[in-house]
């Protein structure tokens, strides 16, 4: 991120904001880690730049997106606001559009998987479960998250809500406007993108069966410690053809030791075509509840 | 896996004597050619020889775009007051759509009629699934199972999907319908697929047709709705093996291959010869042609009961036996349960062998008539690749 303001300077921003620490920064954004009232949240710093281009205003409507989101969402697996509201504030001369959400102790699901251990089946089962339960809600509110990758979930350790999907910022409203300026461009992380992302003209029939395969290459993923697309010899163009094209090993060679249904469930939700992934959410999260 | 007697004008006894001897487990009535106290004192008389049977009434409203055209042929349908002739214009708007389900849902309660499930009236998809008619035939499935819940109807409801053999063609515009098809707010228990050939079952028999059929029954089975394919035939196999819940077929042969020509008049010509549905060959041929064969130590029987009636010819009322107890046998090779894979090895074996037999024909020097050669065998084949390959199986 440009113009990164650093810590006193936020400080001097929030008078009743103390223990400020920087966590990380992407993109337009800065993440510190906050106390406000005894609580630990997680202070969000977007950057705005000052030309008077159409980005600006994308950045702006994006945010104020992902905020209505979060505000609507009702599921204990994705993160929620803090208690400071978006504001404006203008820092050493910057606009910037400031908001926290909950803190969330714990690692996200990419660190757990760059530790190279294997990872018992009920962990890998729960991860799917929740990511399964965010999904419904987002097919409730008629969003589409686009997202969902190990990087933007957190594992929390708490019961009930052990892996929580964090940053909506590429979440699609189904019947909502579109914030990309450019229409062809694809959002998402490429290693992550549902096969029909790839096609022209996707947004118009893009629905919860592209979060449901993103969300399953990650639960894939989390099982077998590795994206079955990566090859850090490939480029960009080369990882999408392969996502387009190539044939996944099926879960139950590379983890035997998985339930079969358990990996018939994650090779079907891992299509290439949509309407042959599973279409009913509800099913499989009983199917997954019911058995082992 | 389930085999229905796709019914047609002549009720007779052969839907009994199938039911009894236990080769069909089922019937599709056509309201073309029964009139309803003809259907409901059919119904009565198979229930009472099997009550475990599954029964269904087509409510054939694809007919009703066709009504500018004076010779159609409509037979008993009209006497039904939820039919009506309608130009496309008419049915984009979903008030109108609205009228003929309700309407339809009524009359059936009226009538009275104890079937397993209903049947929801669709107009028949002719050209493309990018097209006015895909929209229309979108909104009357989106519509059945509502308007059914409204209308006090607890019974399953199948909405109709009825295209031609070319929408199954264009694989983008068709993985799009599939799409849409499988996302319906208040979807419908299941569906009553038709697929229609412009010529008679050849160009059917293709293998672009077979594979997206067969890719059609896996999404939609997957997708949690019971598929019961009408005029299926000897596709029978391919769509089941594939996820579909039931496959028809019936006796004359525009009722083992769906055409819309079935509701103009024919253009003549002589009555069809009769054949022996051989499952070696995977196809009918003629009773002189298996009595040839047979002359040359070539036994194309099935080894089942009704080939005594190919001694030399049944009655022609009766070659339809012989079809259902051929298909349903067949359909008893493979595994019922939802192990895909294995079934498809089981149909590849099964295509294997009748090239095999095809090539010991050969051998033998004797040519078969054009009808009773092994064109099928290649879109068979294809088909099976084709959909291994879409399925990611």
């Amino acid at each position: 991120m440009d113009n990164i303001p650093d810590i006193d300077q936020i400080k001097a921003s929030f008078s009743n904001v103390n223990d400020l620490e920087f966590i990380q920064q992407g993109g337009f954004k800065a993440v510190y880690k906050i106390n406000i009232g005894n609580r630990e949240e997680a202070l969000k710093v977007i950057f705005i730049p000052n030309s008077g281009n159409e980005e600006i205003s994308s950045i702006e409507l994006r945010l104020i997106r992902e905020i209505k989101i979060l505000e609507e969402l009702d599921s204990p697996f994705t993160v929620k606001l803090g208690s400071i509201a978006p504001e404006k504030k203008v820092i050493d001369g910057h606009n910037y559009i400031c908001y926290s959400e909950e803190f969330l102790e714990g690692n996200s699901v990419r660190t757990e998987i760059k530790k190279n251990r294997s990872i018992p089946y009920r962990e890998i089962k729960r991860l799917f479960i929740c990511l399964l339960a965010t999904i419904n809600e987002f097919k409730r509110i008629g969003v589409v998250h686009r997202d969902i990758k190990p990087d933007n979930i957190i594992k929390t350790g708490v019961q009930g809500r052990e892996y929580v999907l964090l940053d909506l910022g590429l979440a699609f409203i189904r019947e909502g406007t579109n914030l990309t300026p450019d229409t062809r461009a694809i959002p998402g992380t490429p290693l992550y993108l549902a096969p029909e992302m790839l096609k022209t003209g996707f947004r118009e029939r893009l629905n919860f069966r592209a979060d449901l395969y993103s969300a399953a290459l990650t639960t894939y993923e989390y099982a077998v410690l590795h994206n079955p697309f990566e090859n850090p010899r490939h480029s960009i163009y080369q990882t999408l053809l392969t996502i387009g094209s190539a044939k996944i090993d099926q879960l139950e060679n590379l983890r035997p030791d998985f339930p079969a249904y358990f990996c018939k469930m994650i090779n079907q939700s891992l299509k290439r075509i949509p309407a042959i992934r599973p279409g009913n959410i509800d099913k499989l999260l009983h199917d997954l509840e019911e058995r082992e | 896996m389930k085999l229905f007697a796709q019914m047609g004008f002549a009720n007779g006894n052969k839907v009994s004597k199938g039911i009894s001897e236990g080769s069909i487990d089922g019937a599709i009535f056509s309201i073309k050619d029964l009139d309803k106290p003809q259907i409901n004192s059919t119904l009565a008389e198979l229930y009472a020889i099997n009550q475990n049977i599954e029964t269904f009434i087509d409510p054939m409203f694809y007919t009703s775009l066709y009504g500018e055209n004076t010779s159609l042929n409509i037979g008993k349908i009209s006497s039904w007051d939820f039919f009506n002739h309608y130009k496309k214009n008419d049915l984009e708007s979903e008030k109108n759509i609205l009228t003929v389900l309700s309407s339809y849902y009524k009359e059936f309660k009226e009538s009275d009629f104890q079937v397993s499930g209903l049947i929801a009236p669709n107009i028949y998809i002719s050209e493309s699934f990018d097209s006015r008619e895909a929209v229309i035939a979108k909104n009357f499935i989106r519509l059945a199972k509502e308007t059914a819940i409204k209308a006090n109807e607890s019974r399953p409801i199948f909405a109709s999907l009825v295209i031609s053999r070319e929408t199954l063609i264009n694989q983008s515009e068709f993985e799009e319908f599939l799409n849409d098809l499988t996302e319906i707010e208040t979807p419908p228990d299941g569906f009553y697929l038709i697929v229609g050939s412009r010529t008679g079952k050849e160009d059917l028999y293709h293998t672009d047709v077979i594979a997206n059929w067969m890719l059609l029954n896996y999404s939609l089975s997957i997708n949690g709705y019971k598929v019961i394919n009408g005029y299926s035939d000897l596709i029978t196999p391919f769509l089941l093996v594939a996820g579909g819940y039931a496959g028809a077929t019936g006796w004359w042969s525009n009722l083992r291959t769906f055409t819309i020509n079935r509701f103009f008049p024919s253009s003549g010509g002589r009555l069809p010869l009769l054949r022996y549905l051989s499952l070696k060959l995977l196809s009918r041929i003629t009773g002189s042609e298996l009595s040839a064969l047979s002359d040359v130590n070539i036994d194309l029987k099935n080894g089942l009961s009704h080939d005594k009636d190919y001694d030399p010819d049944p009655d022609r009322a009766d070659e339809v036996l012989q079809s259902w107890e051929a298909i349903s046998e067949l359909l008893k090779q493979f595994s019922n349960s939802d192990e895909i894979k294995e079934n498809l090895i089981i149909l590849t074996q099964i295509i294997q062998s009748s090239i095999n037999w095809y090539k010991i024909i050969i051998q033998k020097g004797i040519i078969l008539s054009k009808k009773s050669q092994d064109n099928h065998l290649t879109p068979f084949h294809e088909a099976i690749e084709k959909f291994i390959k879409n399925a990611e199986l």
